[in-house]
């Protein structure tokens, strides 16, 4: 039995991850509004696809990239938590994502 | 939250804070406060809960890195000015191969714009060490501190000449710098690091 580098195959599970989070987000908030542990939560169901680290900078890139908005929500005595949902812009590429998602899958069950 | 807990998440947010000085201060405090939000929720699971999640988040240094460079190299494309841009490329160009060989190589066009602006104005200024002259098989253009050795081919057409190319330099350092800009900046927000 041939030994693989446990680095090599983490290292190229990191990066599958960080291919995916983009569309995971996205595909959470589509159905819903939601703050940063619920997306988490929802995200990482079937597993770890975005971490705590990963999440909120990706957050920010979508946010200033217009793909989600923003709102803050202050109510007294309870933790201020920061809502997310998705744009126009948004849903439009989460739907490009989609499809080109489809297409990839198809070929890799193919080849692989 | 115990105080143990909530002393843990201030002095992890605090050096956040203080990792994030380069950005605006709007930007600093929203981020600053929905890290400490996350963190605050996580501990209402319990303390081992509150331990993933900074494990997770990594150092706040790290994490800042992940927000400083996203907003430098965003800023640096959108700016007129080359100089911020150029300066974030080749800052990258120890973890970027795109961003080493695409870095020097619009240093190297703004260096080639730079010695044809010199060319032309030195023409104007001191005609007689300043051109492009012919010596058998040798051909030789620029400043000579000496008496120019060979005949000279362009006389005073050196100027437009230097102006023209220098300008194709120039112009094609900074598409090329932008172009470079906005792929790392693509990058970045796949993840990628490396080229």
């Amino acid at each position: 039995m041939r030994y693989i580098p446990i680095m090599d195959l983490n290292s190229w599970q990191s990066q599958l991850r960080k291919g995916a989070a983009e569309l995971v987000v996205l595909a959470v908030l589509a159905k819903g509004e939601a703050y940063g542990l619920q997306i988490l939560d929802r995200a990482n169901q079937a597993g770890e696809i975005v971490s705590d680290g990963a999440l909120y900078p990706l957050l920010t890139r979508l946010e200033k990239a217009g793909k989600i908005a923003a709102r803050w929500d202050m109510v007294e005595g309870t933790n201020p938590r920061k809502y997310y949902r998705l744009t126009p812009e948004g849903e439009a590429m989460l739907g490009e994502m989609r499809r080109l998602w489809g297409g990839f899958r198809g070929m890799m069950d193919a080849l692989v | 939250m115990t105080k143990d807990s909530e002393q843990e998440i201030d002095a992890y947010v605090r050096r956040l804070l203080w990792a994030l000085q380069t950005l605006p201060h709007d930007d600093r405090l929203s981020i600053a406060s929905e890290i400490h939000s996350h963190l605050s929720d996580c501990v209402t699971r319990g303390e081992k809960e509150l331990d993933r999640a900074i494990a997770k988040m990594g150092p706040p240094d790290a994490l800042a890195r992940s927000y400083v460079e996203d907003y430098e190299l965003a800023g640096a494309v959108n700016r007129a000015s080359p100089a911020p841009l150029l300066f974030t490329v080749l800052n990258r160009a120890t973890r970027s191969l795109l961003a080493f060989v695409g870095g020097f190589a619009a240093l190297t066009l703004y260096l080639i714009a730079l010695g044809c602006g010199a060319v032309a104005i030195g023409k104007l200024i001191e005609p007689g060490h300043v051109g492009a002259w012919k010596e058998g098989h040798a051909l030789s253009i620029g400043i000579a501190s000496g008496p120019p050795v060979g005949q000279e081919m362009m006389g005073y057409g050196i100027v437009p000449a230097a102006v023209l190319v220098g300008a194709i330099c120039f112009i094609a350092a900074h598409k090329l710098l932008r172009l470079i800009g906005r792929r790392l900046l693509a990058r970045s927000r796949k993840g990628e690091v490396t080229a």
